[in-house]
């Protein structure tokens, strides 16, 4: 019976235009996102470089006269004049493709260097040229990336392996969240307004949500699935196709690493999914209590905006938001997350088991729910008779 | 096979079930008159859980009583109700709605073409059901209660929209799955449709079951007769009305023909073609008789 009432649902679901608009405009968007995207001013590494190389006279013309007298101060004016050669030395072998390894070989030191000027407290050196340390981390993980792969430094970035992470981080959040709650809002639609004809199925509660949200789930697949490939596609024959095996730097365990295109890719898909998967089920559940699909779409848009008002208040993160604002899995995945809230457990990891047991919490109470359905209705019995 | 005991139900201001009891067996079919909003459609709602009853029982096969989910669902393989025409899926076609409900029920829809061939809905059944009519679309739920095929059926104005022949083929269909041992609950105004193939017909009034109207048993004959409410007073005044008569809706006069010899009977039909314009008939009173009985 599972099975015909899944081919029903189905049936219904390709028969629901709604669907295949919001489909289609999923997919155009990757194509069309891609003229906007090319236009954008992105800093080249040569640019960064150059930039870098700049803040080095600054650097040393605010660098205190009486610490060069100092041996501390001596020592850190070395690293700094070692820091400055070595930046320009990068500058230098960026011109040629074929002293890339140099270039990591430079980048190494150079960011080594700028650890021990943390760990000697930054002193002499104006806080505005600081290298963050999480700018050290991430130049580290690419760096380290490109020698482990043997991968170009130098990468178009508006090339297909750079463009879709890129689009798929802009997507992330509400725009995605959203795309999943108008997909899903059809979903109690038509056990509403068909309700003679659909309430009396011999199926239990239970095995109609699961088809219900499931096949949801594998439309919204299918349709990030053919956004992704159309899109890799199109800008691939447009824009060229770069490496999937270029880097795109990740957040995880409070640290950062760099990771293929391909897997990015593949982790950005996996976390729309299991958003997707919580959101559906929070969509049915919330139906199910307010009986109005408009009131539960504009309940679950303002607990997921909720995060960034509150910030854009002035308030202060608060620890319960946490699991709201990893919604936003471009910023998860980025670490944006992480360092909004000051959390270093705002991973990708943490985001898959909040969103798997967010998920699994809802379906109990829905289970619940249900049961609690029969034993009021026993209990009114029992005190009636 | 089906049993309601002690069935409540009110909403604010006015009682629509009143501790009714009753009991249906398999191979009946039970003919429900009332007018509007007298319970007919809460009835069948609490019959197949989609409306809780304030008390009551309802009890299927002597065991279960919807108590849980696992029992709501044990019973709904065993029952169908009939689905309103407004709720069919315009986008789909007849022949979608009724292998939802063979496959859901049976786990085959092999049975669809011998049941679209039995109610002659070759015609249209292929095309989506926003295109038909009010007949074909009445045609089709009934249609998908055949296909769902299961041993008790709630049909709630079945023949609505039907024309004459279409009410005979409904009809027929339906003596049939009572020779197959359906156990099927009939709600129509089309009253005089429900003694063909009705086995009773109860009569609700005030949440109550006000009489049951046994078709396939031995009925009392009357002698009935069109009379004006003037002419009835005149011979209730000559005090020679049998005992047991009656006058429904102030129209139609109807006499007791147990306990009359011949002699007796030829009398009161004189005595009636002279004073009664309209047609006169013998034979037990009808579903109509008794529905204008409680109702008029």
């Amino acid at each position: 019976m599972k099975r015909y009432y899944l081919l029903f649902e189905l049936k219904m679901l390709i028969h629901n235009r709604k669907n295949w608009l919001l489909g289609l405009a999923l997919v155009l968007f990757f194509p069309l996102y891609h003229g906007q995207y090319s236009q954008q001013p992105i800093e080249s590494l040569k640019d960064k470089k150059n930039e870098e190389a700049d803040q080095y006279n600054s650097i040393f013309k605010a660098f205190p006269e009486e610490m060069r007298e100092t041996e501390e101060g001596k020592k850190i004016y070395d690293n700094l004049t070692e820091q400055a050669s070595l930046v320009n030395m990068q500058r230098f072998y960026l011109w040629d493709d074929t002293q890339d390894d140099d270039y990591i070989e430079d980048g190494l030191r150079l960011n080594e260097l700028r650890l021990e000027l943390h760990a000697a407290g930054n002193k002499g050196v104006h806080p505005s040229f600081v290298v963050s340390e999480e700018a050290i981390e991430k130049e580290l993980a690419l760096l380290n990336y490109y020698r482990a792969k043997d991968v170009p430094v130098v990468s178009d970035p508006f090339v297909a392996s750079q463009y879709v992470p890129a689009a798929l981080d802009l997507i992330s959040g509400i725009p995605f969240s959203l795309f999943v709650l108008l997909i899903g809002s059809t979903m109690l639609l038509h056990d509403r307004l068909n309700r003679s004809v659909m309430s009396g199925l011999p199926i239990p509660y239970m095995q109609r949500v699961g088809a219900k949200v499931g096949l949801h789930l594998i439309t919204i697949t299918v349709f990030l699935s053919a956004a992704i490939l159309i899109g890799w596609v199109s800008t691939g024959l447009k824009a060229g196709w770069g490496s999937a095996v270029s880097p795109v730097l990740l957040y995880s365990g409070g640290t950062y690493t760099a990771v293929s295109a391909v897997r990015y890719v593949l982790l950005q898909s996996v976390s729309f999914l299991l958003i997707g998967l919580l959101l559906l089920v929070l969509l049915l559940l919330l139906q199910e209590l307010t009986a109005n699909t408009y009131a539960a779409v504009l309940a679950i848009v303002s607990l997921l905006l909720l995060p960034s008002l509150l910030y854009a208040a002035g308030v202060p993160p608060v620890g319960w938001l946490s699991p709201l604002a990893m919604a936003d899995t471009g910023a998860v995945l980025s670490g944006e997350a992480a360092i909004r809230f000051g959390s270093g457990s705002m991973d990708y990891v943490h985001a898959f088991f909040w969103f798997i047991g967010l998920t699994l919490f809802l379906l109990a109470v829905l289970y619940t729910l249900n049961r609690l359905r029969y034993v009021r209705r026993t209990s009114v019995q029992r005190i009636v008779n | 096979m089906l049993k309601l005991t002690d069935i409540s139900i009110a909403y604010p201001g006015k009682v629509i079930l009143d501790s009714l009891t009753f009991t249906a067996e398999e191979g009946e079919i039970i003919g429900v008159a009332a007018p509007n909003g007298t319970g007919k459609t809460t009835l069948f709602n609490i019959i197949a859980n989609y409306t809780k009853p304030d008390s009551g029982q309802v009890l299927f096969n002597g065991k279960y009583a919807y108590r849980n989910e696992k029992e709501e669902v044990l019973i709904h393989r065993q029952l169908t109700t009939f689905p309103e025409q407004k709720d069919l899926f315009d986008e789909l076609s007849g022949v979608d709605h009724l292998k939802l409900y063979a496959s859901m029920w049976n786990g085959s829809s092999k049975r669809v073409p011998a049941i679209i061939a039995r109610l002659q809905m070759g015609h249209y059944v292929k095309k989506k059901a926003k295109t038909y009519s009010l007949g074909m679309r009445q045609r089709l739920c009934f249609a998908m209660m055949m296909a769902a095929d299961t041993p008790v059926m709630l049909m709630d104005e079945v023949m609505n929209g039907l024309d004459v022949a279409n009410v005979a083929l409904i009809s027929e269909c339906l003596a049939d799955m009572k020779q197959e041992g359906k156990l099927v609950f009939v709600a129509s105004h089309l009253l005089e449709n429900l003694d063909l193939y009705a086995d009773r017909v109860i009569f609700l009034k005030d949440g109550r079951i006000v009489h049951e109207q046994q078709l396939t048993q031995e009925r009392d004959v009357y002698l009935k007769a069109e009379l004006p409410p003037e002419q009835y007073s005149r011979l209730q005044k000559t005090g020679t009305l049998p005992a047991g008569h009656l006058y429904i809706a102030r129209h139609l006069l109807c006499l007791p023909l147990e306990g009359m010899v011949i002699h007796e009977q030829t009398q009161w039909m004189e005595r009636l073609l002279k004073i009664s314009s309209e047609k006169m008939t013998v034979g037990p009173l009808g579903t109509v008789e008794y529905y204008e009985k409680y109702y008029s």
